[in-house]
């Protein structure tokens, strides 16, 4: 029975990659002035390839939790002995699952988006789908021909070889889930874009169209970072949450982008500019979302987060990043003449200046990030010599950039478009600006000298100051027309302005997020000791005694637990027990740190191993690092004001849709 | 940005040039990347003079210092039992050992790194002893000397005591082809 | 553990009083310095990760060797020499600033100079619009309010 239900996984896998080449061809005929009962077919094929992809992706769960070991991939990445939870994350956990996973999710997306837009843009829709559906090829062909999750593995082994112990964690069932939904996200951005360049049409109709697109792959990707940021944190030990490391960049590439993408719309939509430019974003963030998968999984460079190495499925995705970049960048050197932008930039100190800074700004950070990930394959290409580049320079180069943009975030909104006089720009941000220098003067005072961290303080102390004054004066605003309450004017704000209380919202999370990393990255404490049981030491303004080492064990692990009292002026506040474990099956051993977090910061232990019949811990003060997390759902939350936005679409004269608005909810 | 490209021509040319440039570059480089392993590191160590040892030996008493090779060309091989490559090399090791002991052209050692007597003892039992001493680097202390990053590793260091080769993988006798005639060892 | 025996546990705690601590360890005074310097070198048997954060017994022992350094007194550069002579470039996490690594490092501020072109010359280029909506309610450009703009 099993046997047959796999089979029609891999058989309902290469039936899709037909389908997507059916959908493309019906979908050009289509577009070239074909019959319109060939796009009707196109569009079913696209939604039969959802349905496909939905079954192949249950039927690989499903292998999963059966442990069918006469999967292979399910051989090599399952175990009898793995709790039901990994079983069903595994699915995604290597490789070939993963792609599927991403597959499936561009299968769902893309039929989303054609239901969503099949009425109102149907002069693009053959362009659109047939976009959708080459990037679906391209990705099928991949999974059918060179990573076949489906595969089958004889004489069927007795049990599984396991699921990577790093991997077995909740974490795995949030990030990379979220983390695709972002990148494949930009996909339908990137479907109008194509279409907009190939009928000439670049005005603000696909602009329009995608701004909830982009919003929403923004909104997952930031998520799916922040998730690994996370799920690094308290997993690999250090202390810390971003490592500057090859594939951490590679999903930072395409959010700078994105974050400029973003922004930049709105100057289109308002004021019909950076049409060019726009599209040029839009196809570079996709076309990044490509070299992210292609960094990742072809072996090209190292990383701990790298997938398993084979060098035809690089050279394959090489491929397909090189078509994509050529029809991409093409169309866009193809239609740059024809495109006329209608509006200048008036005066320095309006939205459209800050918006061109902000986009600047955010491409320097997305060229030095790419440059500095491939510069030292360049280097090694070039002279056999090998040199890295890590966080060390990351950090000096990207946090002066960042605080840039963290003080253009603060500005930006309140600016009006087309300019505003000078003087009442000083006034908006005098009280802000001093309230910044405060802030700096007073970690200043309390001993901080880097001129830098002081920096830092202070922007992001005017950030705040400034992106809450704004909200105040929105507020203020309503209830002066309104004549009510401070309540009521809140309730009318955020409910009449979704989009603008939203962006600000945003920006709110981001600040919160940015003081976070000066207060975690810049103030951290840290000791190494070696504890004997009954000892003790002391970080930030606890005392932590080592009370024993306890033998303990999961499902298919073995371990020791330190048990660690945390006192606080002498009395006992809470346990914290940091493990080591050991997995047989692999052969590997992890450790599982003990956070105990307070809005102040949080303590984190770790434990290195045992000596002498006591521990070695790295214990570590980390502040404000909770200020990360809820900043991300402080984002979270204004992204999910702005896309509850009520749309105000352009319809046809004789429309009857009752427009259904917010892709993917 | 846009206003920029549309009506200066020159610039509009200029960042077409540059994004096509650098979009031929990047694609040229990540296809020149496929073909490399991206975890092999150049040893720093070929062309400088060799660091010193005095190791206990792994098989009774006394000890592998460096001093005893001078004036003779050394061949370096740094090993451990839980090396699963370092099973693979075995038989290109004893080879090279005998002849080593045969011509006495040249001097071969081992250095057994990051493991247990206990452990590389039982592993020489099992694959078969090397016809030549190694020494015990428990810590991996001589490896950072070294620069070694991977288990097996191969020195060539010629007579004069400079590095003139490192060989990170299981040697094989084309390697060995190539590098023996560096330290002036005919193969 | 479950929440409730999680509170049970601190009420036990509490109730009974503290053993003095047998010993209260410090950290040894040099080991700021040392996590400073570990975080800059690279773990050559990983895959990016630095010494500090690395849990490979490579890394590990050149921890114990950073620490020996350190407590003889050493200096940076010293310390950073001494690792660069064995495993080169590659386990300096920052790169080098010669060589091709003046590349890297100068890249920011090639782009800082372009951004700034491209950001003068979008703002320069300012005018009247093409649309007849658009009226020119821009001041000329003077470069104390253009300073204003660039942080």
């Amino acid at each position: 029975m099993n046997l047959t239900l796999i089979g029609f996984g891999g058989l309902a896998t290469a039936l899709a990659l037909v389908l997507t080449l059916f959908a493309a061809a019906q979908a050009v005929a289509a577009g070239r002035g074909g019959s319109p009962a060939r796009l009707v077919a196109a569009r079913n094929a696209m939604l039969a390839i959802a349905a496909l992809l939905s079954l192949a992706f249950g039927i690989l769960i499903h292998a999963f939790t059966t442990s069918d070991f006469s999967v292979a991939y399910v051989a090599q990445n399952s175990n009898l002995a793995l709790p039901m939870l990994y079983k069903i994350t595994a699915t995604w956990g290597a490789h070939e699952g993963s792609l599927l996973l991403w597959a499936w999710y561009l299968a769902v997306l893309s039929a989303v988006a054609v239901g969503l837009h099949w009425r109102d843009h149907p002069l693009s829709m053959p362009w659109i789908i047939a976009t959708l559906a080459l990037v679906q090829a391209g990705f099928l062909a991949l999974i059918v021909f060179l990573s076949n999750p489906f595969a089958a593995l004889a004489p069927q082994p007795l049990d599984g070889r396991d699921l990577n112990p790093l991997l077995q964690d909740p974490g795995l069932a949030f990030h990379p889930p979220v983390l695709y939904l972002g990148y494949v996200g930009f996909a339908v951005p990137f479907a109008f874009a194509v279409a907009a360049m190939i009928r000439s049409h670049v005005g603000l109709e696909w602009v329009s169209a995608v701004r909830r697109w982009v919003l929403f792959a923004w909104t997952a990707l930031t998520s799916g970072i922040i998730f690994g940021g996370y799920w690094a944190y308290y997993e690999l030990g250090w202390g810390g949450y971003w490592a500057w490391d090859p594939v951490e960049n590679a999903s930072l590439m395409p959010w700078l982008t994105g974050t400029a993408l973003m922004h930049s719309m709105m100057a289109q939509e308002r004021r019909h500019m950076f049409r060019l430019w726009n599209l040029f974003l839009v196809v570079s963030t996709f076309l990044l979302t490509l070299l992210g998968t292609f960094l990742v999984r072809s072996g090209v460079l190292t990383s701990v987060h790298a997938f398993a190495v084979d060098p035809a499925r690089g050279a394959y995705i090489l491929g397909f990043l090189g078509l994509a970049i050529l029809a991409g960048y093409g169309l866009l050197i193809w239609r740059a003449e024809a495109i006329e932008s209608e509006a200048r930039i008036e005066a320095p100190l309006s939205r459209e200046a800050g918006l061109l800074a902000n986009n600047v700004i955010l491409l320097m950070a997305a060229v030095i990030v790419v440059a500095g990930t491939l510069f030292p394959l360049a280097v090694e290409v070039v002279s056999e010599e090998k040199l890295s580049v890590g966080a060390p320079y990351f950090n000096r180069v990207m946090v002066p950039l960042m605080l840039v943009v963290v003080m253009l975030l603060a500005m930006g909104p309140s600016v009006p478009w087309r300019g505003m006089p000078s003087r009442r720009f000083l006034r908006q941000f005098r009280l802000p600006a001093l309230g910044g220098l405060g802030a700096a003067a007073l970690a200043a005072g309390l001993g901080t000298r880097d001129a830098l961290t002081l920096a830092a303080i202070a922007v992001v102390g005017f950030a705040a100051l400034a992106t809450l004054a704004d909200i105040g004066r929105s507020v203020a605003a309503r209830r002066k027309v309104a004549g009510c309450g401070w309540a009521r004017a809140v309730m009318i704000a955020f409910g009449q302005g979704r989009r603008r209380m939203g962006g600000l919202v945003v920006h709110l999370g981001i600040v919160l997020i940015a003081a976070g990393m000066i207060g975690s990255g810049l103030f951290q404490e840290a000791r190494t000791v070696h504890l004997m049981p009954g000892a003790s030491t002391q970080v930030h303004r606890y005392t932590l005694t080592l009370r024993g080492i306890d033998d303990t064990t999961g499902a298919n692990w073995q371990g020791r637990r330190a048990r660690i009292s945390v006192s606080e002026g002498g009395q006992v506040v809470a346990m914290m027990r940091p493990e080591n474990r050991f997995y047989e099956t692999r052969g590997m051993a992890t450790t599982e740190t003990a956070i105990r977090s307070e809005p102040g910061g949080d303590l984190y232990i770790f434990v290195g191993g045992e000596q002498d019949g006591g521990i070695v811990a790295q214990i570590y003060w980390n502040p404000l690092v909770g200020w990360v997390w809820l900043g991300w759902m402080v984002v979270l939350t204004g992204a999910g004001l702005s896309l509850a936005e009520r749309v105000t679409r352009p319809r046809p004269a004789a429309a009857t849709t009752a427009g259904r608005e917010v892709p993917a909810e | 940005m846009t206003d920029l490209i549309q009506s200066v021509d020159r610039a509009r040319r200029f960042w077409k040039f540059t994004l096509i440039t650098g979009i031929a570059a990047l694609l040229v480089l990540l296809g020149l990347g496929l073909t490399r392993d991206p975890s092999r590191v150049p040893s720093a160590l070929v062309g400088r003079e060799m660091p010193a040892f005095d190791l206990p030996l792994l098989d009774g008493e006394g000890r592998l210092v460096s001093a005893e090779a001078a004036g003779r060309p050394l061949v370096l091989n740094f090993w451990a039992s839980w090396c699963v490559t370092c099973r693979q090399e075995h038989p290109e090791l004893v080879r090279l050992g005998l002849a080593a002991r045969g011509s006495g052209a040249f001097a071969i050692a081992g250095i057994n790194y990051r493991d247990t007597a206990e452990h590389a003892l039982r592993f020489l039992d099992r694959e078969g002893h090397f016809p030549y001493l190694s020494g015990l680097d428990p810590s991996g202390r001589l490896g950072i000397d070294f620069g070694v990053y991977g288990m097996p590793e191969t020195f060539f260091v010629d007579a004069s005591g400079m590095v003139r080769g490192r060989h990170a993988g299981p040697l094989t006798p084309e390697v060995l082809a190539e590098m023996l005639p560096r330290i002036g060892v005919t193969p | 553990m479950s929440r409730a025996a999680r509170l049970a546990l601190l009420a036990a705690l509490l109730a009974t009083p503290l053993p003095a601590p047998a010993q209260v360890v410090s950290e040894a005074p040099e080991e700021a310095r040392v996590r400073e310097l570990a975080r800059t070198l690279r773990c050559p048997v990983c895959q990016s990760e630095s010494i500090l954060e690395s849990r490979a017994g490579t890394a590990q022992e050149m921890m114990v060797l950073l620490r020996e350094m350190v407590a003889a007194g050493q200096g940076d550069t010293e310390i950073a020499e001494f690792f660069r002579t064995r495993y080169g470039d590659f386990v300096m996490l920052a790169p080098p600033r010669e060589g091709a690594g003046r590349i890297i490092w100068a890249l920011p501020l090639i782009l800082v100079l372009l951004g700034a072109g491209v950001f003068a010359a979008g703002l320069r280029r300012r005018g009247p619009a093409r649309t007849p909506a658009d009226t020119v309610t821009g001041k000329p450009l003077d470069a104390a309010r253009l300073r204003e703009m660039e942080p």
